[in-house]
């Protein structure tokens, strides 16, 4: 009974040590373990795949540094799907680190090894400051609001691909790939509301809970929530990349967290019995 | 003249004035109008650019005085300092000289410190969270028990490793995030959004002044 | 873009908006008069802010200082900004409190522009206090800019300065864990209040009190006392039953096939 006591009061690092043996241990001796494809990660993959060709598409890596670790996986396979297929793509960001992001990116996937050219099937407008302030100018007046790219610094419509594109009704999807403000729910306000575009969006897991009644309202077309559903994701483009790398860890994570809480319970009712309980 | 200038009726005043501004062309359409909220948004860029200094002065006031005085820590101020002034200096938009984004010094920081270190700020929320659940989730009564369940069972929904072994998992944990937690959370949203409402109207009104020096009383 | 217009003036799908923001005004103005006129609706009871006193009482017993933090958001963001609004509000109700009884107060700021308001919050609130000398513009510390640099250099705070109180209202995000997490490893009474519904569990679990959603917009009115302040939120109650009605009868009449409800809001 004192151990149960004991192990109920143990010290939190203890819980940090036993989370980094978990988390580390699957990314250096990966267990293989099965990945289920789920709705939302086929839900993603049919959006993107159903994409008429000719469309044009608003990829925004929403999320700095401090996120890449669970997007980037995401942003990179959609980037792979969205450069396989036959549509314009304007890379854009709210957040100041976004471009950079964008920009690692780069240095993994080559867009002219699937034969795009920049300026005539996909160009980076850089980050634009001012959050929802600008989202909403960019809805109005995008070669307004970014008068030039971010990689050549030459005026945005002097590239073939911005020719027709003034507006947000010139725009046929948005991505957006976040991890908190600006995110969503100011696309759903500056730019789905007014102007009725599509968006599908790409999140940490916290952000998850939040999306429901969006994606229940059908504001959200899709929804792909964090480390595991990128994994599903890869294996549904047939490239198994940092995702399908990090599952294990996740799953291994979830494990512990699920046995430490059974077995502090189980702790609680037994020393809850013999001495009135303990908090 | 600094009086005047120092009456509480000034920013109100003013405060009441720029939100209608902002507020009015959303649901009214006048052309000079809407053209005058979109010149005030770009002030706002302005005063913004302008407020970074501030941050830099806090930190130079507060961690200079650290080192000038020998304070515990004070080694750790001049890291700061230092590492303050560098970024500033190799991050400046001066590309004729080498400096910004392409900066070798500044891609170094900025891909081999400032990345690294973010992701592991980001990721320590794990070990916290782990120790949080173990901690918190206990079964004391029912609203406890609850949480308790249905937290157990998200956890479970979303790793593979139990999924693949019992697909109802997922099936269960897609109803709770379908259902209660999206009933919860619109009530929340929109619980939330009506105290926004509320707030921005008193603001409007003159009648909140808590961001206002001393809450509003007159000195 | 071409603009469609509601007698050539109120903007398509936004006048249903309009109506429901002047009724919620003019319910607010109401209400107000009737608090002029000695009639003050009684709130309930917000268990988060009245533990205020008593975490600036045990920071005082104690010896430690109070943390009071106002969030990580701008003032500007539709959303978030009110949130800091509401923190600053609360702040100049703590700084008052803190400089009456002596306690020394450290205001860790995000935002550059927040800054300036902070100090000019606090500032007063020890002037008004008649402990103009006592106040230090030092303890008003501008972090970082940087989320996780400001959430690492707060836990550092925490963590060095081991305060008796740790109040955070306002918009906070990935941080909200790492703060309420080092403030209960430090043994620090903490008070938390957000309206971003993806950290309120955060919260709830690791702080002794947490202010949910709408609270955090009536904290600084419930604090004030103020009896205008007061009535206000009798008007915000009354959108809570207007939101109320349109969602029943929404739910019913789609139900039915009807789409009179949706038809009006898109007014």
């Amino acid at each position: 009974m004192a151990f149960l006591e004991k192990f109920m009061d143990m010290d939190r690092r203890w819980v940090y040590l036993l989370s980094w043996i978990f988390v580390l241990a699957p990314l250096l001796y990966p267990l293989g373990l099965p990945i289920p494809i789920n709705q939302e990660a086929i839900k993603w993959y049919d959006t993107i795949d159903k994409i008429p060709n000719g469309s044009v598409v608003i990829f925004a890596p929403m999320y700095g540094t401090s996120g890449m670790p669970e997007l980037f996986p995401m942003t990179v396979a959609t980037m792979r799907h969205l450069w396989s297929k036959d549509i314009k793509v304007i890379v854009v960001g709210f957040w100041t680190e976004g471009p950079l992001v964008f920009r690692t990116l780069l240095t993994q996937v080559d867009p002219t090894s699937y034969g795009k050219v920049y300026g005539t099937d996909w160009i980076n407008l850089g980050y634009i400051p001012g959050s929802e302030t600008a989202m909403a100018s960019f809805a109005k007046d995008i070669p307004g609001t970014v008068s030039s790219d971010f990689i050549l610094g030459q005026p945005t419509t002097s590239f073939p691909m911005m020719a027709n594109i003034k507006t947000a009704a010139d725009i046929d999807l948005i991505i957006s790939i976040e991890t908190g403000t600006p995110g969503a729910t100011e696309w759903l306000r500056q730019w789905q509301a007014p102007y009725g575009v599509p968006m599908i969006v790409g999140c940490i897991g916290v952000s998850v809970p939040g999306m429901a009644p969006f994606l229940q309202s059908g504001q959200i077309g899709a929804l792909l929530p964090g480390l595991t559903s990128s994994a599903e994701y890869e294996l549904l483009l047939k490239k198994p990349g940092l995702a399908v790398a990090g599952v294990d860890a996740v799953s291994m994570s979830h494990l512990m967290v699920v046995a430490l809480v059974i077995l502090g319970n189980i702790a609680y009712f037994a020393t809850r019995g013999s001495k009135g309980g303990k908090k | 003249m600094s009086n005047i200038l120092r009456r509480i009726e000034i920013p109100i005043f003013l405060t009441i004035v720029f939100t209608l501004i902002q507020v009015v062309p959303y649901y009214v359409y006048i052309q000079p109008l809407d053209d005058a909220a979109s010149y005030i948004q770009r002030w706002i860029l302005i005063v913004l650019a302008l407020a970074t200094f501030v941050g830099v002065i806090s930190i130079l006031q507060v961690h200079g005085k650290n080192v000038a005085k020998r304070s515990k820590g004070w080694y750790f101020s001049v890291i700061v300092l230092v590492f303050t002034i560098v970024m500033a200096l190799v991050g400046l938009p001066l590309a004729e000289v080498g400096l910004g984004d392409k900066n070798p010094v500044y891609l170094f920081l900025f891909n081999y410190m400032l990345q690294p270190l973010s992701g592991t700020m980001y990721s320590i929320i794990a070990f916290f969270i782990a120790s949080a659940a173990f901690r918190a989730f206990r079964a004391r009564n029912i609203e406890a028990s609850i949480v308790l369940v249905s937290g157990l069972l998200m956890l479970i929904s979303n790793a593979p490793l139990f999924t693949v072994f019992w697909p109802p998992f997922k099936t269960i944990g897609t109803w709770i995030f379908a259902v209660p937690n999206m009933a919860t959370n619109r009530a929340i949203t929109i619980g939330a959004a009506l105290g926004l409402i509320a707030l921005a109207v008193r603001t409007l009104m003159g009648i909140e002044r808590g961001y206002l020096r001393g809450g509003g009383a007159e000195q | 873009m071409a603009v469609t217009t509601v007698l050539g003036i109120f903007i398509q799908g936004r006048v249903f908006g309009l109506v429901c923001l002047l009724v919620i005004m003019g319910a607010t103005a109401y209400f107000i008069r009737q608090a002029q006129a000695g009639k003050v609706p009684t709130l309930r009871r917000l268990a988060g802010v009245d533990a205020i006193d008593e975490a600036i009482g045990r920071a005082v017993e104690m010896g430690k200082p109070i943390i009071c933090s106002h969030g990580i958001a701008t003032l500007r963001d539709a959303t978030t900004g009110p949130q800091t609004i509401a923190g600053l509000s609360v702040l100049s109700y703590v700084a008052r409190r803190a400089a009456e009884v002596g306690a020394r107060l450290i205001v860790p700021v995000r935002q550059t522009e927040v800054w300036p308001v902070a100090a000019d919050v606090v500032e007063t609130a020890y002037k008004l206090a008649g402990k103009g000398s006592e106040y230090k513009v030092e303890d008003i510390q501008f972090l970082s800019s940087d989320q996780f640099g400001y959430s690492s250099n707060y836990m550092g705070l925490l963590m060095r300065e081991k305060p008796g109180a740790n109040i955070m209202i306002g918009a906070y995000w990935a941080e909200s864990m790492q703060l309420a997490e080092t403030g209960s490893r430090v043994g620090a009474m903490q008070i938390s209040g957000t309206a971003q519904t993806s950290q309120i569990p955060f919260f709830l679990v690791a702080t002794d009190y947490c202010l949910i959603g709408e609270e955090v917009y009536s904290a600084g009115a419930y604090l004030s006392k103020d009896p205008q302040l007061i009535a206000s939120l009798a008007g915000q109650d009354v959108g809570r039953i207007i939101a109320t009605i349109i969602v029943v009868l929404g739910g019913l009449l789609t139900t039915v096939g009807s789409k009179l409800i949706l038809d009006i809001m898109a007014w």
